[in-house]
């Protein structure tokens, strides 16, 4: 169901954020998915979601906010389903931090982001766009929908577990 | 910013700069159709097996759910997606009722009235009521809303008085403010101004006599609101940073604040509005639930995978409790006989005999659970988080779950109303 643009405006204003926001957003979701194709899939997930509300968007500002939460949302989902296929022993692709894909640079990284990669869904979403979007504490409550002090509860859990992970000041 | 921190951002940054922007086509060329568009008719494909997979099968067992027996209550779950829903449980059966649809992505708060006949959803732009007599959302009633750029997202909780008359819904903005609603009109009174964003104010308790409103702010301040003359009374200072929980005790004597960073509670006396000293507990320290009878405070440490109990007279910590990983929400059986709580990490949910102060064999129940209520007859917990699609029952007589009910994506919130 492409839909049809109405009036030539808010189609314009969905090209416009994919050109600007399309690769932040793509990164953000390989920092949350572990790999391209997956993160790829979710981004356009969310530009064709807000594309098919955007006659629904009252105010242009809210469109960056939706879109963040919504490609959290659909990372959400994909780790869900991973996570069923686990149990039922099926193989993912392979995260872009795994030693095999050899597609990062220096083993401590590797480590990060693998322990990273092994705290659970809201510790992940949280420190992601912390130290990657650079977001405060209060936009990433409203990316996530929870409260400003989850947010800063879920960010020190993260650290704390880091930090003994890997031997490192909390 | 310290080493871990740095260690953090700079594995991030190498890790998304493996995807070039040379390497993602529609970036430069606006002449090309953005692949967002080439996706959309797989994408219909996609929401249509869903539709089949998922929303069928739930109006399915809505018409089991709704001839079966009924209760004499309902568990509401509420589905955080956009728009909403709410998904009636019918607690005798474990099976689900007709999905009540909201006119609005809900925000994780919501709460019933005294007489279970109507709960409030909380939205990006007002408030929700559903009445579960008949099972159906009403219109949204509609809060001004300060900031124009960002609608909404800053509702941040509700709570009604116990005589069931109005409802206060908290806005974290600039300013933050309070704002009655009178559930009998359906009107909007004028809002209580707390104070300027910095005060961050996230979450509430009401006084056992409706009387007074206890709000934690992010930055460690206490705000105390009187209802009768809808003014702020007080503001204390605890300057703990940040406070994520309280809870009053039955008997409104004593209002217990967590403090994440402190690894302590503040226990303050609502007779004199003055905080007592700090009883220090576990570390990051966030829900806390007190006995029905009053006599201990049970608080979660997040990051020390332990309960600490408090006792209220004597605002004494006893020996810490160890749970499950990761726990994070607690909730106390009627007769007080029993704490439960969510482990996110272990996905299990530990019991403990309030009597000895023990730890139970954990009980599992699927991916990170989160949110966990008790049936009021005190004979099931329910259990359930955004990272399920199901409601986990517990028999309390046993401590084994039950099959799972399915619920849809996202379930964050539970309350308990009358049965449609």
């Amino acid at each position: 169901m492409p839909a049809r643009a109405s009036g030539g405006r808010p189609a314009d204003l969905v090209t416009d954020l994919y050109r600007v926001h399309a690769l932040g957003l793509i990164r953000v979701a390989l920092l949350m998915v572990g790999d391209r194709a997956t993160a790829e899939d979710v981004v356009q997930e969310a530009f064709s979601g807000l594309h098919r509300r955007q006659n629904h968007l009252r105010d242009p500002g809210k469109a960056l906010p939706y879109l963040r939460a919504s490609v959290m949302n659909g990372c959400r989902s994909v780790l869900r389903s991973r996570q069923r296929a686990r149990l039922a022993l099926v193989q993912h692709e392979v995260p872009v931090w795994s030693a095999e894909s050899a597609a990062i640079a220096g083993e401590e990284r590797r480590e990060v982001l693998a322990a990273v990669a092994r705290l659970s869904g809201r510790h992940r979403e949280v420190l992601v766009l912390r130290y990657y979007s650079g977001l405060n504490d209060q936009e990433i409550a409203r990316v996530l929908g929870i409260s400003r002090s989850a947010v800063a509860a879920y960010a020190s859990r993260a650290l704390a577990v880091l930090a003994r992970e890997l031997r490192e000041e909390p | 910013m310290n080493r871990l921190e740095n260690r953090l951002l700079d594995a991030f940054s190498a890790a998304a700069d493996t995807i070039t922007p040379e390497s993602l086509p529609g970036l430069h060329e606006r002449s090309r159709r953005p692949s967002w568009q080439r996706l959309t008719a797989p994408l219909a494909a996609a929401a249509a097996v869903i539709i089949a997979a998922v929303i069928v099968p739930l109006i399915l067992t809505a018409h089991t759910g709704t001839v079966t027996s009924p209760s004499p209550a309902t568990l509401y779950v509420v589905i955080d997606n956009n728009p909403g829903v709410v998904i009636p449980v019918n607690m005798a059966a474990d099976t689900t009722g007709r999905p009540i649809p909201i006119p609005c992505p809900p925000y994780y708060a919501a709460a019933v009235a005294p007489n279970g006949k109507t709960a409030y959803v909380v939205c990006p732009t007002g408030v929700v009521p559903i009445n579960t007599s008949i099972g159906t959302a009403g219109p949204l009633i509609p809060i001004r809303v300060d900031d124009p750029n960002e609608p909404g997202f800053s509702f941040e909780n509700i709570v009604i008085t116990p005589d069931g008359r109005t409802a206060y819904v908290l806005e974290s903005a600039n300013p933050s403010t309070l704002t009655p609603i009178n559930l009998g009109t359906g009107k909007v009174g004028k809002s209580i101004v707390l104070g300027n964003v910095s005060l961050d104010p996230d979450t509430m308790a009401i006084t056992p006599d409706g009387k007074t409103i206890y709000i934690v702010g992010y930055m460690g301040a206490v705000m105390v609101i009187s209802t009768t003359t809808n003014e702020v009374e007080r503001t204390i200072n605890l300057g703990t940073g940040p406070t994520p929980s309280i809870a009053i005790t039955p008997d409104g004597e004593t209002v217990y604040v967590a403090s994440s960073n402190l690894g302590k509670v503040v226990p303050i006396s609502t007779a004199t509005n003055k905080a007592g000293k700090p009883i220090p507990v576990g570390t990051g320290p966030d829900q806390i639930a007190i006995t029905p009878d009053g006599k201990t405070a049970y608080v979660v440490n997040n990051n020390s995978n332990t309960v600490t109990p408090i006792n209220t007279a004597t605002n004494k910590a006893g020996k810490p409790i160890p749970v499950g990983s990761g726990p994070d929400q607690i909730a106390i059986t009627p007769d007080g006989k029993t704490a439960y709580v969510t482990n996110q990490s272990s996905n299990n949910v530990t019991p403990i005999d309030t009597s000895t102060n023990t730890a139970g064999h954990p009980i599992p129940v699927g991916f990170s659970p989160a949110s966990i209520v008790i049936n009021p007859n005190g004979q099931t917990v329910y259990v359930t988080g955004p990272e399920q699609e199901t409601v986990r029952p517990i028999t309390i007589a046993t401590n084994r779950a039950r099959a799972p009910i399915t619920v849809g994506n996202y379930p964050e919130y539970m309350m308990f109303g009358s049965t449609p």
